[in-house]
C-alpha cells in the first residue's frame, strides 16, 4: 500500500456523528474507520459507577452508523474505550449493543472485544514487586488498602492488543480502556508502517476535526505515507493549517514536545507542519523513543460517599451582604441539630459581587438518607436563618426546584492514576473473539 | 499598556488528566508572541503567585506561537470538592496579565 487512508468518525462515539462530512470520509475509501468511545475527562463517575454516561439512543445510532459503513466497504471498524471509562461492564454494554445492530441489519460480523479490567490481586502483586508508580506527584500513594477501596481498576491498552486483533480478520474490533492513539496507530503499524509517525496521526485524528481551524467533532481523514502524514478534515469549513494542527499537540497534554504512551515516547521536537493547500496539511518528524520497560496506565475510583444538594439564588442585597455570616451560622446550627457528625457539608457562592447570587448546598455522607437531612437541614436554616441587618423575615433565597432537595448519588474519586510495568504489552488485556450471525436470522 | 487579553487569540484552562490542569495562550503572530515570550510576563514565579502552587511549570512552543502553563490540581476532576469537572474555567486570572509596549 502507497498509503494508509484512516478515517475517524467523531471526537467521541455516543454523542452523535455529523453525517454528512462522514459520509464524505466513506467516498475517500478510507483502509479503516476508527472512533474513540471514551475519556477520562468526565471524571470518576464512570468507572465507579459503571455507567456509560450517554444515551442508550445515542450510542447505538453511532456504533450502526461506523459498523454498517464498514461492513459494506469491506474493512475494520476499531473502537476503544468503551462507555466512557472502558470496564468489563462497559464493554459488555457496548457488546450487546453490536450484536443488536448485526441482528436488525441483517449483518454477519466477526468481532474482537478486548478487555482492559485488571484484577486487584494482580496490581496487588506488582505493588509488592514494585512494578507501580505515581503518575505525577500529587496523586495519592498506592497502598493495599487503596486497591481494595478500588471499585474497579482498568488498564490503557496500547496497540499490542488491537494489532493481535487485527491478526485474526475481523470486522469490528471494540475495546474497553485504551490509550486514545491505540485505536488508530494499530492499524498501520500491524501493515508496516513508522509507528512514529502512526502514533503522531493517532494522537491528532483521535479528537476528529478538532485540530482544525475552526475546531470541530466532524470526521478527519489522514492519508499516512512512508515519511509524513497529511490531514484532511471532512468538512470542508474546517481548515486543517501548520499553526492549528501544531496547535493541537497542546490540548489537554502538560508538554507539547512530548508524549509519554504504552511502551514507549512520542518525540515532536522536529516535528515539521506544512500546508499543502489553505484546507489540508502535511506533517513529518515525529519520533518514536522505545522504552526500556513496558508500562500501562491505570485507573482507579473509589466510593466517597452519597451526596444532596439544594440550590438557593439569593437576590436581597441585605442577604447578599451578610452571606458569610449566613454560611458561619447555618453550618453551626446543622452541627447542633443533626448528631450524627460523620458528613462532609459545602457551600458553593455563585457570583458573590454580584447583585444576584446563586448557593449550591451540597452534603456527603456514607448513606444517602444522612446526606439528604444534613443537606435538607441545612437548606431549611439557609432559608430562614436571620442576620444582622435583615429586612425580609419570610425566605432568604428563591428555590428553583420541588423538590428543594436532590439525591445526586455516588461521588466517587481517583484512587488510582499510576503506571505500571508489565512483562508483555498483552499482560492485562483478555481477547474474545465473537461470530455474530445477523444474515442467518433473516 | 494591554492586557495578554489583548494581545493572545486563545487563552484557555483544561484538565491533563484528572491530577492536573494545562493553561495555553496562543497568539497568530509572531510579533505578540515574542513581545509576551521576551518581557517574561509569564514565569515560573509568576504562575506560581496567581495560580497560588509552588510547582508550577511554564513551556514556551514555538511551532504553536504559544505559552503553555501546567498546574497540579488541588482536588483531582470530580472529587466532592472539585468544582470544575473539566477545568474549562480556570483561566480567569492570566487575563489581565500587564504587557508593558
Amino acid at each position: 500500500m502507497e498509503e494508509i487512508r484512516c478515517l475517524s468518525a467523531t471526537g467521541q462515539l455516543g454523542y452523535g456523528i455529523v453525517k454528512d462530512s462522514f459520509y464524505r470520509g466513506l467516498e475517500k475509501g478510507p483502509h479503516f474507520i476508527g472512533a474513540d468511545m471514551g475519556s477520562i475527562d468526565p471524571g470518576p463517575y464512570s468507572l465507579g459507577s459503571g455507567s456509560s454516561m450517554k444515551s442508550y439512543s445515542n450510542i447505538k445510532s453511532d456504533l450502526e452508523l461506523l459498523i454498517v459503513a464498514g461492513k459494506k466497504l469491506g474493512i475494520p471498524v476499531l473502537m476503544g474505550s468503551a462507555g466512557t471509562a472502558g470496564g468489563d461492564v462497559h464493554l459488555s454494554y457496548y457488546l450487546d449493543i453490536v450484536q443488536e445492530i448485526a441482528k436488525e441489519n441483517s449483518l454477519d460480523l466477526t468481532i474482537a472485544a478486548i478487555y482492559s479490567e485488571v484484577s486487584k490481586g494482580m496490581v496487588k502483586e506488582k505493588l509488592m514487586q514494585k512494578k507501580i508508580k505515581v503518575h505525577s506527584p500529587n496523586v495519592p500513594e498506592l497502598t493495599e488498602e487503596g486497591i481494595d477501596q478500588s471499585i474497579r481498576i482498568v488498564a490503557q491498552a496500547g496497540v499490542e492488543p488491537y494489532m493481535e486483533a487485527l491478526n485474526e480478520e475481523v470486522d469490528v474490533v471494540i475495546a474497553g480502556r485504551s490509550s486514545d492513539t491505540s485505536i488508530f496507530a494499530s492499524y498501520p503499524i500491524y501493515k508496516g508502517y513508522d509507528k512514529g509517525l502512526a502514533i503522531h496521526m493517532a494522537k491528532i485524528v483521535e479528537c476528529a476535526s478538532l485540530c482544525a481551524e475552526p475546531g470541530g467533532r466532524d470526521a478527519i481523514m489522514a492519508y499516512l505515507r512512508d515519511d509524513h502524514f497529511v490531514l484532511e478534515s471532512m468538512n470542508p469549513q474546517r481548515h486543517c493549517t501548520p499553526l492549528s494542527v501544531a496547535a493541537h499537540s497542546l490540548y489537554e497534554e502538560c508538554n507539547p514536545y512530548e508524549v509519554v504512551e504504552p511502551g514507549g515516547r512520542l518525540v515532536l521536537d522536529d516535528v515539521l507542519y506544512e500546508a499543502v493547500n489553505e484546507h489540508v496539511t502535511m506533517v513529518s518528524g515525529s519520533k518514536w523513543i522505545p522504552a526500556e520497560k513496558y508500562t500501562v496506565k491505570l485507573e482507579g475510583a473509589r466510593l466517597d460517599g452519597m451526596r444532596s444538594l439544594a440550590i438557593g439564588v439569593i437576590m436581597d442585597p441585605y442577604m447578599i451582604k451578610e452571606i458569610d455570616y449566613v454560611m458561619r451560622e447555618v453550618e453551626s446550627i446543622v452541627r447542633r441539630v443533626e448528631d450524627r457528625h460523620d458528613y462532609q457539608l459545602q457551600f458553593r457562592i455563585y457570583g458573590r459581587d454580584s447583585s444576584e447570587m446563586t448557593v449550591f448546598i451540597i452534603s456527603m455522607a456514607e448513606s444517602q438518607e444522612l446526606a439528604h437531612a444534613v443537606c435538607g437541614i441545612a437548606k431549611q436554616n439557609f432559608l430562614h436563618v436571620s442576620y444582622p441587618g435583615i429586612k425580609a423575615t419570610s425566605g432568604n433565597m428563591a428555590i428553583p426546584f420541588s423538590p428543594d432537595v436532590i439525591d445526586i448519588g455516588a461521588s466517587y474519586s481517583f484512587n488510582i492514576y499510576h503506571i505500571m510495568e508489565v512483562e508483555t504489552p498483552l499482560e492485562c488485556f483478555k481477547i474474545n473473539y465473537l461470530d455474530v450471525k445477523g444474515g442467518s436470522h433473516v | 499598556m494591554k492586557s495578554l487579553a489583548d494581545l493572545a487569540k486563545v487563552i484557555r484552562s483544561k484538565n491533563a488528566g484528572p491530577f492536573y490542569i494545562t493553561f495555553d495562550i496562543m497568539f497568530d503572530s509572531e510579533e505578540d508572541y515574542n513581545l509576551v515570550k521576551h518581557q517574561e510576563i509569564l514565569t515560573t514565579e509568576i504562575a506560581n503567585l496567581i495560580f497560588s502552587t509552588d510547582f508550577a511549570q511554564v513551556i514556551n512552543y514555538d511551532p504553536a506561537l504559544s505559552i503553555k502553563v501546567n498546574i497540579p490540581r488541588k482536588h483531582s476532576s470530580g472529587e466532592f470538592l472539585d468544582a470544575d469537572l473539566y477545568g474549562a474555567q480556570l483561566h480567569i486570572p492570566l487575563l489581565n496579565l500587564i504587557i508593558q509596549e
